[in-house]
């Protein structure tokens, strides 16, 4: 069900799970919409503590907007954040490095 | 400032963004607007789910400077926003957030954003130029105008837009433009006769002159 909702092989969930795969930012994304929580969730909570403030507070000036557009501004704003988590411990692609000479 | 002056200076602004970066039609393609945001290191976040009525964000903190758009706009709106948020790169980075749609369409950032956007894309300048090319006089601008205005000069500032521009130069009588929801309609009607013309078949895009090129076409 999950699987197929996101668009994935059984077995990328199973490794997402014992922790074999991270999943991408994407997936996270989608896995935030399909289970209706945060993005954050699914990050390490130590690192992203000193941001909810930050997040808070630039939504705060967005209440006009339509509460559906505002939710969904809401969740840009959390992936871009993810994002910033994302990029800042990525490990780098798999596969033969250049040799720097 | 007053609002007047804090327009005028934004129109200033957008003649400079548009002499520095080359643009000298009144056909601003995404791709020119994309250029200028990698020049200034913005991201753009095209955001793959739909909105009711958002078209874009302009978000500036310590993560950085990006500009989040909504999914499937058409070039016009595309190429309006985009110029609508590189306003508030220019002018409200402190903000920390502006977002663009109908709810704040008011207020004075968001109107100075709208003017910023309009002159970027199409000068008031060169708009008055190629009224008085095509013989239109005070209050004589008529829907057909418009419509030959935008095929001939291939501008991507919208109909909406070329109307407000329109009126506000006293091309028009107020409301006169602006009230029309019908462009497609006026379109089909007015295009015939215009694309029957073999000189406006294969226009070229204008590029790397200061002077009018598209003037050519006009004779």
């Amino acid at each position: 069900m999950l699987a197929s909702q996101l668009n994935v092989a059984p077995n990328t969930i199973s490794r997402w799970e014992t922790g074999v795969y991270r999943p991408s930012l994407d997936d996270v994304e989608k896995l935030a919409r399909f289970f209706g929580v945060s993005m954050m969730t699914f990050l390490p909570p130590e690192m992203i503590h000193a941001e909810d403030d930050n997040l808070a507070a630039l939504l705060r000036t967005a209440r006009q907007l339509h509460p559906a557009d505002l939710e969904e501004l809401m969740k840009y704003a959390e992936f871009r954040k993810a994002r910033s988590i994302y990029q800042g411990k990525s490990r780098g692609k798999p596969g033969r490095k250049a040799v720097k000479k | 400032m007053n609002p007047k002056a804090y327009y005028e200076d934004l129109k200033q602004l957008a003649r400079q963004v548009r002499a520095e970066n080359g643009l000298n039609s009144p056909r601003v393609l995404p791709s020119d607007l994309r250029r200028i945001y990698f020049k200034h290191g913005i991201e753009i976040d095209v955001w793959p789910y739909r909105f009711r009525n958002l078209r874009g964000a302009f978000i500036c903190d310590k993560l950085g400077t990006t500009v989040m758009l909504a999914r499937g706009l058409p070039q016009d709106p595309l190429v309006f926003t985009m110029a609508h948020e590189l306003k508030h790169f220019f002018r409200d980075r402190d903000l920390g957030i502006s977002y663009c749609d109908q709810s704040n369409a008011s207020k004075t950032l968001e109107i100075g954003a709208e003017i910023f956007a309009s002159e970027l894309l199409f000068p008031d300048r060169d708009f008055i130029r190629y009224m008085e090319r095509m013989s239109v006089r005070e209050n004589e601008c008529l829907p057909r105008t418009l419509v030959q205005l935008k095929r001939r000069t291939r501008t991507t500032l919208s109909y909406a837009g070329l109307a407000i521009k329109a009126e506000r130069l006293r091309f028009a009588p107020i409301g006169s433009l602006t009230k029309v929801k019908t462009w497609r309609k006026f379109e089909q009607l007015y295009a015939t006769d215009l694309w029957s013309d073999r000189r406006f078949i294969r226009p070229q895009r204008e590029i790397g002159s200061s002077r009018l090129v598209a003037e050519a076409r006009f004779v």
